[in-house]
């Protein structure tokens, strides 16, 4: 195990002791629970795109000798109210379509579903569900977005007046002058497509509703259990005390598993009819197909700059295609996209005009990176376009407008407050580390010989920790504070527990937590134990979102250590006979200090305690256990301000138009790094998905609104030979406001990562007389943009 | 019609009466066995967190009727531990960090025996194909191909891929496929 | 993801088998890796009322010579026609084919009768077979008969294997000494279908003519598509001095190309020929490498 030394745990590249369950398939993921009485649920959805639903036939189904209950639409509307939805900042607009956890009279896109059954097994449920015959009226379909906008196209909610949803405007400086000092203007479309986060593990849920105690124990695969809870008291009118929420191991989530699932409702309203546990494990075409979707986005930019490179103001118009109903954080990704189009560069003017528009697909939620993946892509691309057609490099446009790190604070146009960085020397050690003067080299000569590589360039500044949304979720929106609340108790033998009211989805908090608290505390790390998930022995919790772990949560760990440790400090020197402030404690060991074999156990602290009461003075209370919150600084949007830059090396093969990426170098900032090893691989993994997101993942509908890539054989995840090494260079640049200096890092890799594939493939490929400002870059996609420019070219 | 299945999973038989023909592998194994170290993350036989071996050759045991190992030998990740010691490629997974969430590890872990056991010293790119059938969203890999070839390093040293790795000895040339 | 219900037997030897076809036609579905089937299965797409599975059917998965053919057994695994050394050394086109199936799990399992007799238009065996003239040997109660593999696949998913037969056997004739191969798989990850794949053998004589030349490709229509225009090309011509480019842009899809989310027919028609030219380009540095020695 870990060795501990004097500089303490934080910053070790430490091993996991989590690890142990996950490598020898002990863990308890939702589909691993089983409670006694446990039956199965399935649901019945509707194939259509858009249709009143005229009735339901289930009499077969009821008939089926396994079938135990099936709950429609109509009941339970009655039963629920609809799923949340605001907004995180005053919007212009803001519409609230109902969203029922079932489709009463009428589905809006493709396996919406329609209806819910039980049975006895798992195989039977799906025999059951099939019985059940729906007849539907089908309506027209909409599935641009653009049409969706056009006032005289039928609207999806016959309660709004149009299909828009959302209307937010942001502004900051003059956007008008700006344009007129400009030497130039550049205009373009950017379009990023329609994918989403698919973790391996797919939802699911087991709802146990106790109709003697009035209890609802609701295990979930879900990231925000404290949050689901309030929801689920709101959503089902159910006393908030009487409900628990158990998250148990989670196979990835990346933001997706923030939705408050219509499913889960459904699955609660059937066990509350039952009086038993019901459980629902989602297969991957229920996943893919209505689940949650993302990026979706068309942005119409106009980037005003000066001839030697200066860029002056960003306008720009954003559609959302939001599917059928908003989702709870729909602003979420939204802001991020209008938001983050100002970059790490010091603009004059910034203007954004953000719609969200209603149509029949499945709806737009959260996925790692939440719009700023947008906003990068738009800015970054935008940059590199105005160089080219200044002819100057790219590295040096933008080493010319980089905010500098005496300028910082800063507050960008767009009202982010960058605290912290280095963007200039992060920019140099990418060149130096990918060696951009040398591939340049090396390009040219390939293209002599006919071969095409592309050496990718994005930077930007991330926002981890938002301070928009904690329990603010029944009113439209408050300004708020992101905060954490840590308990940490020792039991009787002297070892720690910390409780937190978020879970781990792939993200370590483990190891991390236990790393800081050891150190906070002088305890081993072997004698600390992290506990998360279960709204019963956890503090209320925001959640594991907007990578806010280590901003906003491990400062409250570090906190809640310390109080711990001051009052572990006061048994000891009591037992020691000495004054509190000269105790020292390390290895779970506490001594005087200068006096090193004058010491206690921490066991032995507890053992007093907990069970030698008698023995304390009175003004020493009996237990050992401490809670305590931490605020977020909230000068801005969001909490702390890691920053990176990502340069991938492509290589196309424009004959096939496919792309492989041979290598890819990043750096990395996100201040204090707790755990090395943790940081890299929260980084390169978010960057495989932006791999993923611009070269192959596609979620592509029909003009009949099927969706024609509802499976893992045709949504097609990056392998292992789809993706190269990584390099990951570390800076770290202390995060002043948060104390411990720690950065937030979760959505890193994604953030960046899209626009930084997406300028690999262009600056391979553009030389041949193309654009590339859309995505996806799969090979159908890029022959023909080549062969559209070989057929102009005539 | 129902079937009984007599099979021995991580050395220990069991004999499972009432199996209906259309029960899959994965979940006779994961609902009757209680053997829940497989996972289930897709419905078109493209993620392999299934991952079993039967009969010493990695299999998707989602996509194996049950009924089919009757009288056979399946080895699931439950089983590559022996006697509580972790079998290195489990080891070089936790030393080199290459699970997030944990969900495709099993599976991943399984693939990675049968890789071993047919090429104790892989190159990268052979790592890399050798782990073609089976996805993860967390980790990009890197970890992945990082904590395979730590085990490589570590199996070779202990004198190759002893027979205790990956369970089963049955490699004959007629295969039950 | 669960399949309907179904009859199910397991049958222990080939006569077996064909007592119960011959019982129930059309009715009864064989399994053989079961890679093709339960996927289908599974997604509701096909819910046969009777499964017939071959597992417990002893013999026919041997890969052996017999004089310059090489005969494999239906039931010979994807894995054993990759890790054959006979085939490596008498027939690598195929043995290459099998390896670029899927990924290792599926190979493990899934059949090389099975794939032949799926006839799945992107599946990599059929275009391999009949390029190299490969013959499928069909049992039925009656007796056996030969079917070449250019007669076998009729239609998308559709072949000459009639409901109440069992294909037992495929021969490959084995490559000389002079002969070029090359198995080209065009796919955006690497265990995907092929979105175009081409098998191509040159034969070259002594003095480095183009004494016979097959080129076929898969996955651009119902069923494997010969490159006549192709081959007409380079038929007698010097294969180290013949324009490949030249040849390979006489590749000439049909009117029924095959169209899908990831390529659709454009894309096919402009890409097959680019794989035609590398296939071949391979091809003849493997008959030239050959000539040199």
């Amino acid at each position: 195990m870990a060795k501990v030394t004097a500089k303490g745990y934080v910053g070790q590249a430490l091993q996991r002791p989590e690890d142990g369950r996950f490598i020898q398939g002990a863990a308890t993921y939702i589909d691993d629970v089983v409670l006694p009485g446990m039956v199965f649920a399935a649901f019945v959805r509707s194939p259509h795109a858009h249709a009143r639903v005229k009735a339901i036939h289930d009499q077969a189904a009821r008939e089926h000798p396994q079938c135990l209950a099936i709950l429609g639409g109509a009941e339970a509307v009655a039963l629920s109210r609809p799923m949340p939805v605001y907004s995180y900042e005053p919007a212009q607009k803001i519409e609230k379509p109902a969203y029922p956890c079932l489709a009463a009279e009428r589905v809006r896109f493709m396996n919406e579903p329609v209806a819910v059954v039980a049975a006895a097994d798992r195989y039977s449920a799906d025999d059951v569900a099939e019985l059940v015959e729906v007849d539907y009226e089908p309506l027209p379909v909409i599935t641009d977005p653009e049409v969706a906008l056009d006032p005289s196209s039928p609207r999806l909610h016959d309660n709004l007046d149009s299909n828009v949803g959302l209307h937010l405007v942001r502004s900051g400086g003059d956007i008008k002058a700006v344009f007129a000092e400009a030497d130039g203007v550049l205009r373009r479309r950017f379009r990023m497509h329609r994918h989403t986060g698919s973790p391996i593990e797919p939802r699911g849920i087991v709802a146990s509703y106790n109709a003697g105690q009035k209890t609802l124990t609701v295990h979930a695969s879900t990231q925000i259990p404290h949050i689901l809870k309030t929801h689920l008291s709101e959503i089902l009118s159910f006393p908030e005390f009487a409900i628990r929420v158990i998250a148990p191991d989670i196979g990835g989530g990346f933001g997706n598993k923030l939705q408050v699932a219509p499913e889960y409702v459904a699955v609660c309203l059937l066990s509350m009819k039952l009086g038993r546990p019901v459980k629902w494990i989602e297969t991957r075409r229920e996943s893919l197909s209505a689940f949650i979707h993302a990026r979706d986005q068309i942005l119409d930019a106009q980037i005003a700059y000066k001839k030697d490179g200066t860029l002056l103001g960003i306008s720009c118009d954003i559609l959302v295609d939001a599917g059928a109903y908003l989702d709870a954080r729909i602003s979420g990704p939204t802001l991020g996209a209008g938001l983050w189009l100002t970059g790490p560069y010091k603009l004059k003017a910034f203007h954004c005009d953000m719609k969200v528009v209603m149509t029949n697909k499945c709806s737009y939620a959260a996925y790692r990176g939440f719009g700023s993946t947008k906003g990068v892509f738009v800015i970054e691309r935008g940059v590199d376009l105005i160089a080219k057609l200044l002819g100057l490099d790219r590295a040096e446009v933008r080493r010319k407008n980089l905010i500098q790190p005496e300028e910082l604070p800063y507050k960008t146009m767009s009202g982010l407050v960058y605290d912290s960085g280095n963007y200039e020397e992060a920019l140099d050690r990418a060149l130096k580390a990918v060696d951009y003067e040398g591939l340049k080299a090396e390009q040219a000569r390939l293209r002599k010989q006919g071969r095409h590589i592309g050496i990718g360039l994005a930077m930007a500044v991330e926002g981890a920790g938002w301070n928009t949304y904690t329990a603010a979720m029944a009113r439209p929106y408050v300004p708020t504070q992101d905060y954490s609340t840590v308990t940490m108790r020792m039991d009787v033998s002297g070892r720690v527990t910390i409780y937190i009211g978020d879970t781990s989805i792939g993200t370590s908090h483990g190891v991390t937590a236990s790393q800081v608290a050891a150190d906070a505390l002088g305890a081993r790390i072997e004698d600390i134990e992290v506990v998360e998930g279960d709204t019963a022995v956890t503090p209320y919790d925001s959640g594991t979102r907007a990578a806010r772990f280590a901003g906003v949560v491990i400062p409250g760990v570090a906190k809640t250590a310390a109080s711990l440790r001051a009052k572990v400090a006061r048994v000891a020197a009591f037992l020691l006979e000495a004054a509190a402030e000269d105790i020292e404690i390390r290895a779970s060991e506490a001594f005087v200090r200068g006096m090193p074999s004058k010491k206690v156990t921490l066991q032995r602290v507890a053992q007093v305690a907990f069970a030698e009461v008698w023995s304390l003075p009175p003004d020493i209370p009996p237990g050992m256990e401490a809670t305590e919150s931490y605020r977020a600084p909230r000068d801005s949007i969001c909490v702390t301000w890691p920053y990176s830059v990502h340069m991938p090396v492509v290589e196309v093969d424009v004959e096939t138009g496919i792309t492989k990426v041979l290598k890819y170098v990043m750096v990395h900032d996100c201040g204090t790094e707790i755990n090395p090893m943790v940081v890299e691989g929260q980084a390169v993994g978010g960057s495989v998905q932006g791999i993923g997101g611009t070269l192959l993942e596609e979620l592509i509908y029909d003009e009949n609104g099927q969706l024609l890539t509802s499976t893992f054989a045709d949504y097609l995840l990056p392998t292992a030979r789809d993706v190269p090494n990584f390099d990951v260079v570390h800076m770290a640049t202390p995060a002043p406001q948060t104390p411990g200096g720690y950065k937030g890092m979760g959505e890193g890799g994604a953030v960046y990562s899209y626009a930084a594939v997406i300028s690999a493939v262009a600056d391979a490929i553009e030389h041949l007389g193309v654009e590339v400002t859309s995505t996806p870059l799969s090979p159908k996609r890029i022959r023909s943009m080549l062969r559209e420019r070989a057929a102009a070219g005539r | 019609m129902m079937r009984t299945i007599s099979v021995v999973v991580n050395g220990k038989k069991y004999v499972e009466g009432g199996v209906e023909p259309r029960m899959l592998l994965v979940h006779f194994l994961r609902d009757r066995l209680r053997l829940t170290g497989a996972h289930v993350g897709c419905d078109t036989t493209s993620c392999g967190a299934c991952t079993v071996m039967l009969d010493a050759r990695a299999v998707k045991s989602c996509t194996v009727l049950a009924v089919r190992v009757d009288g056979r030998e399946v080895t699931t990740i439950e089983g590559l531990a022996t006697n509580g010691k972790l079998h290195p490629i489990q080891e070089g997974f936790q030393h080199e960090h290459g699970l997030q969430c944990g969900y495709c590890t099993p599976g991943m872990i399984m693939s990675a025996s049968e890789l071993l056991q047919r090429n104790p010293r892989p190159t990268e790119d052979e790592i890399r194909a050798g782990i073609d059938g089976n996805l993860c969203r967390c980790t990009g890999y890197h970890n992945i191909v990082k904590s395979i070839r730590w085990a490589a390093e570590k199996m070779a040293s202990q004198g190759g891929a002893s027979a205790s790795a990956a369970g089963g000895e049955k490699r004959n040339a007629s295969d039950h496929g | 993801m669960i399949p309907r219900g179904f009859e199910y037997h397991d049958p222990t030897s080939a006569d077996e088998v064909l007592s119960l076809l011959a019982e129930h036609g059309e009715d009864a579905k064989l399994m053989a890796g079961g890679q093709s089937l339960l996927p289908m299965m599974k997604l509701r797409m096909a819910s046969p009322a009777r499964i017939v599975d071959l597992w417990r059917v002893p013999g026919f998965r041997d890969i052996r010579e017999s004089g310059d053919e090489i005969r494999i057994g239906a039931l010979a695994t994807h894995r054993a026609l990759e890790d054959s050394k006979l085939l490596q050394a008498r027939c690598p086109l195929l043995g290459k084919a099998a390896g670029l199936i899927g990924d290792p799990q599926v190979r493990n399992l899934g059949t090389i009768g099975g794939a032949v007799a799926h006839a799945d238009p992107s599946a990599n065996y059929p275009p391999a077979l009949v390029a190299l003239g490969a013959k499928f040997v069909l049992r039925g109660k009656g007796g056996e008969r030969v079917v070449p593999a250019a007669d076998f696949f009729r239609d998308l998913f559709a072949t000459e294997l009639r409901p109440t037969e069992l294909l037992t056997e495929i021969r490959v004739p084995a490559l000389g000494a002079r002969d070029g191969w090359e198995y080209l798989k065009l796919s955006r990850r690497a265990p995907d279908f092929a979105l175009v794949s081409v098998a191509a053998l040159v034969r070259a004589n002594g003095t480095g003519d183009c004494t016979g030349i097959d080129v076929v490709l898969g996955s651009v229509g119902p069923v494997p598509l010969r490159a006549s225009g192709v081959e007409a090309a380079l038929r007698g011509k010097r294969v180290d001095r013949a324009d490949l480019a030249a040849a390979a842009r006489a590749t000439a899809l049909g009117a029924n190309t095959l169209s899908d989310v990831h390529a659709d027919a454009a894309y096919r028609r402009e890409v097959a020929p680019v794989c035609v030219r590398r296939a071949l380009e391979a091809a003849v540095a493997r008959a030239t490498g050959r000539m040199a020695r």
